[in-house]
């Protein structure tokens, strides 16, 4: 299989600044050498040159990948002037965004070529905090302030929870009103407090309601899932993700931590499951031909027999590999059926 | 490009800036026309209704020429007096929206004069007048005239497009500046209390950011993207469940009007 594109996401620290309560990313400081990044370079150099490769993203991630600092980043830009020649290597970030100010702003302008950036945020409860003592939400909008300032297309990810439900609307156009790209929102995961933790059957109520309030408000600002489900219904398309959706062989996938260690998807690393070894012991040509470096793909190809007769297989795919439950289906498949069922439904008036 | 609304005695001041030269009376405009030789001049406001303004016919003029209605319940009868004015200017009603703007506005439209209505922070029963304004400009035939701001809010609804009111009423700062008789920069006539700074460009930007960091009513109103805290100026306690109402009255239309079009197309496309 020939590749044609590396999407590489790197989390140069599992550290965070600010401290969620369904996240447990709090670790001791741990960062990236930037010895371990210029090993990663060269390698990089060497497959996308034999490969004839010209698309590589790197997606920084963490923890908070601001807290390495403008060292690091003003590093990174110069060993990608050394190493890296006739390849588009572009630049995206995941972050909180507390952080971006003063002369890390400057150097990350420089560095995010892409100018994409995600974050995250919970308008309405309390679910995210600073360690100094800041108030998260007033240091996120104003990061998100500058980086719009700057020209970025910010997007950001809602974590859905219990308390969600009764905010819909309100959460829909506390997002649209930020002026952002678009907004992700993901159903709450690995938590058993009954105040945040919500069920397959409640995460398709609360994309019903949202889905009633986009299309009233038509349709005027992109959010996630129901953008790309909206979409293949009405163009008969797959959904491109790993998450719902078939994915390409073509595309490399990796994640790797501070440490060196590759993935192929960031749940597998926060778990660390499906390791495929370490960037340093390892060259690209053994990273492709691990076993471990398809699992994904792999699940999708062989889907469990409900999902094989499932009217939304072509959209849902059987949802993200690492949520897989017992059946090998994704643990929100009810949730997510409710809501294609009721999409189908209200999309009809559109089709012809 | 900044638009600068300057009073008729600082205009040498500004005559380098695109320039709108507000006048408190038809006699004041004339004895400074003269002095003033700015290419730059792009508007006169008229600041008082006269009831005789014959004056005026002695003005050559190409420039766009507003009048403020301050006080519409005395004043609606007198705009019967600007008929020959408005057949040679481009000319504009600016009705404040007090007890019997609506007669203001009825008459103005009458007489095919555009109307732009200066808002402020209206009480129930003015937005419901507002709501019946609304109505008659959207389905009296006879209307040929915009009225400011429901034809540009009604537009930006229909075409989707982003706009917001502040650019509708010429109170963004970004590209209109209010010159106090002083000499100071304010955000507006209707606000001049507010006293800008050097940079003004980002004041909606900053005022977006703010509203969210407040989390107040406009953090998640769904019209916020077209007002972003108009309403709530200069008293920020102010409630906006009827405004929403006339907004909601405004998009409904805008929605119907989309709706009707695409059915004429689908049936014109039918005949082809
Ligand atoms: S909705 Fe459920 S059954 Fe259908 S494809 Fe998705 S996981 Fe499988
Ligand atoms: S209508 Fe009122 S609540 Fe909505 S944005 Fe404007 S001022 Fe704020």
């Amino acid at each position: 299989m020939q590749i044609r594109s590396i999407y590489l996401s790197i989390k140069p620290t599992l550290s965070c600044n600010a401290k969620c309560v369904y996240c447990d990313t709090l670790q001791p400081s741990t960062i990236l050498p930037i010895d371990l990044m210029e090993t990663l370079f060269e390698k990089l150099a060497s497959f996308t040159k034999s490969n004839k490769i010209k698309y590589v993203t790197i997606n920084w991630h963490g923890g908070e990948p601001m807290l390495m600092g403008l060292k690091f980043y003003a590093n990174v830009i110069d060993l990608q002037k050394k190493y890296i020649k006739n390849v588009e290597l572009v630049h995206k970030m995941q972050s909180n965004v507390t952080l971006y100010k003063g002369n890390l702003r400057k150097v990350l302008k420089k560095l995010l070529n892409s100018r994409i950036i995600g974050t995250s945020l919970d308008p309405f409860h309390p679910t995210r905090s600073i360690l100094n003592g800041e108030n998260y939400y007033i240091k996120c909008l104003e990061g998100i302030y500058l980086l719009l300032k700057d020209g970025f297309q910010v997007s950001v990810i809602y974590v859905v929870h219990k308390k969600s439900l009764k905010v819909v609307e309100k959460l829909y156009y506390f997002f649209k009103n930020i002026n952002i790209h678009y907004v992700r929102f993901l159903p709450l995961l690995d938590m058993t407090d009954p105040q945040y933790m919500i069920t397959a059957e409640e995460w398709g109520v609360f994309l019903k309601e949202l889905y009633d309030i986009w299309e009233n408000d038509n349709f005027s600002y992109i959010i996630s899932p129901l953008f790309e489900w909206k979409k293949a219904i009405l163009e008969n398309v797959p959904v491109r993700s790993c998450e719902s959706g078939p994915i390409s062989k073509s595309g490399l996938h990796l994640i790797m931590s501070h440490d060196g260690l590759l993935y192929a998807c960031d749940r597998f690393q926060i778990k660390r499951t499906h390791c495929i070894g370490n960037i340093m012991q390892m060259d690209f040509d053994e990273i492709i031909n691990h076993k471990e470096t398809y699992y994904v793909y792999k699940k999708k190809q062989l889907l469990p027999k409900e999902c094989q007769i499932c009217n939304f297989s072509r959209i849902c795919m059987s949802g993200c590999a690492a949520l897989h439950d017992d059946t090998g289906k994704t643990m929100w498949c009810n949730g997510i059926k409710n809501t294609l069922i009721h999409l189908h439904s209200k999309l009809t008036k559109f089709m012809d | 490009m900044k638009i600068y609304n300057v009073p008729l005695t600082l205009v040498d001041s500004l005559k380098t800036k695109e320039i709108i030269v507000r006048s408190p009376t038809p006699t004041d405009l004339l004895h400074y026309l003269s002095e003033i030789q700015s290419d730059n001049l792009i508007g006169i406001q008229l600041l008082s209704v006269e009831k005789d303004n014959s004056i005026l016919s002695e003005i050559e003029l190409s420039i766009p020429i507003e009048l403020n209605i301050d006080d519409p319940s005395s004043e609606y009868s007198k705009l019967y007096n600007y008929v020959e004015l408005s057949r040679r200017v481009d000319f504009k009603v600016s009705i404040k929206v007090k007890p019997d703007f609506e007669k203001a506005v009825k008459v103005a439209l009458s007489l095919g004069y555009q109307v732009k209505l200066e808002v402020g922070q209206p009480d129930d029963t003015l937005v419901n007048n507002l709501i019946e304004i609304f109505k008659h400009y959207l389905s009296n035939p006879t209307v040929t005239c915009p009225v400011e701001f429901f034809h540009s809010v009604l537009i930006a609804f229909f075409h989707k497009h982003s706009t917001n009111i502040w650019e509708i009423q010429d109170e963004d700062p970004s590209s209109n500046i209010y010159i106090k008789d002083n000499g100071q920069k304010a955000l507006s006539m209707r606000l001049n209390e507010i006293i800008l700074e050097d940079n003004v460009d980002n004041f909606l930007d900053e005022r977006r950011l703010q509203l969210l960091i407040e989390q107040g009513e406009c953090a998640t109103c769904r019209f916020f993207t077209y007002c972003i805290g108009y309403f709530k100026i200069p008293d920020n306690s102010y409630r906006c469940n009827k405004i929403l109402e006339l907004f909601d009255i405004i998009k409904t239309a805008a929605d119907q009007l989309r709706l009707d079009l695409q059915e004429t197309n689908k049936h014109d496309g039918a005949h082809e």
